[in-house]
């Protein structure tokens, strides 16, 4: 090896090593915007549990004698209930007062030859978590779900 | 020197620089895939608060009625103080202020108290619905959960 022979194979190997640092700059700057986008995508999942929490007390809430579970269920064949069920959820609304917890729609079963039997209480435009179930006097589904609009972080 | 010795010497020379970058390369290659094993396995802060806090409103001021039957997921007013809460969530005598500290405040019934090493210093806050017993019904409530990380 002659000192022009050396001079050319320590730029080769230079060459080498940034050409490597620059591979793994690119691959880890991939891996660390998608560990970052892990910790983004974590937070609107840990609210979607909040949101289910919020629900469950909901339905616990105490009203008329009963919770609101049971109210739920005795209004879909009574009006004035109905009536009860939406004053008080527009009352939670209020005392909670964040987004976590904006709204309450409840899906009754179809009946035969009629249209979705709902109410809905809250925003429109706000998308429902995932509800729980409730089982009608005649087995049926009640579906309840939490209106929860996504914080902005 | 003859050209045989120079050769050698240039040799030790190329392969002595190039152990060291090699190894630098090795090291920092290391070094970078351990911190991001670090950072994908790592537990989000609003979802280690959001775990500690499961505790505030299922079993610290737990409910008790007349027949000693425990209700885990109401709030007891009586039981709502900071020497419970501190019993319920104790830190470190030294380097309590460097983990979770938090503050609850009932937004309905209007009272507030915060763990021994809570210094106002709120990171963020979580609201949860509750279920509140005054001492002679029950009622819903807001219990919103402040909560400070790390001083």
């Amino acid at each position: 090896m002659n000192k022009k022979g050396f001079l050319d194979d320590m730029m080769d190997f230079l060459f080498l090593v940034v050409g490597a640092l620059l591979v793994f700059a690119l691959v880890f700057g991939v891996l660390g915007e998608i560990s970052s986008n892990r910790v983004e995508e974590t937070n609107p999942q840990v609210e979607r549990i909040t949101g289910k929490t919020n629900l469950l007390a909901y339905l616990r809430v105490p009203v008329e004698g009963t919770n609101m579970a049971d109210l739920i269920v005795l209004a879909e064949k009574n009006p004035e209930l109905r009536e009860k069920v939406v004053k008080k959820t527009e009352e939670i609304i209020f005392l909670f007062n964040d987004q976590a917890f904006s709204g309450i729609l409840i899906y009754y079963p179809i009946k035969e030859g009629s249209a979705q039997d709902v109410i809905s209480v809250g925003s429109e435009f706000i998308i429902p978590d995932p509800g729980v179930s409730l089982v009608s006097p005649e087995g049926k589904e009640i579906k309840v779900y939490v209106r929860r609009s996504v914080k902005k972080s | 020197m003859d050209q045989k010795a120079q050769f050698e010497l240039r040799k030790s020379i190329y392969w002595t620089i190039s152990i060291f970058v090699i190894t630098g390369v090795i090291i920092a290659s290391v070094g970078v895939f351990n911190s991001y094993k670090s950072s994908l396995v790592e537990i989000p802060p609003s979802l280690r608060a959001e775990m500690l806090s499961l505790r505030f409103f299922n079993s610290c001021f737990p409910y008790v009625d007349s027949l000693g039957k425990a209700h885990p997921e109401v709030i007891d007013l009586t039981q709502f103080t900071e020497k419970n809460l501190n019993a319920c969530y104790s830190t470190a005598a030294f380097y309590g202020i460097k983990t979770f500290n938090f503050r609850l405040q009932l937004l309905k019934s209007a009272r507030e108290i915060s763990t021994d090493k809570y210094y106002r210093t709120d990171q963020f806050q979580d609201k949860h619905l509750v279920l509140v017993y005054d001492g002679q019904s029950l009622q819903e409530d807001v219990l919103v959960v402040f909560v400070q990380e790390s001083i």
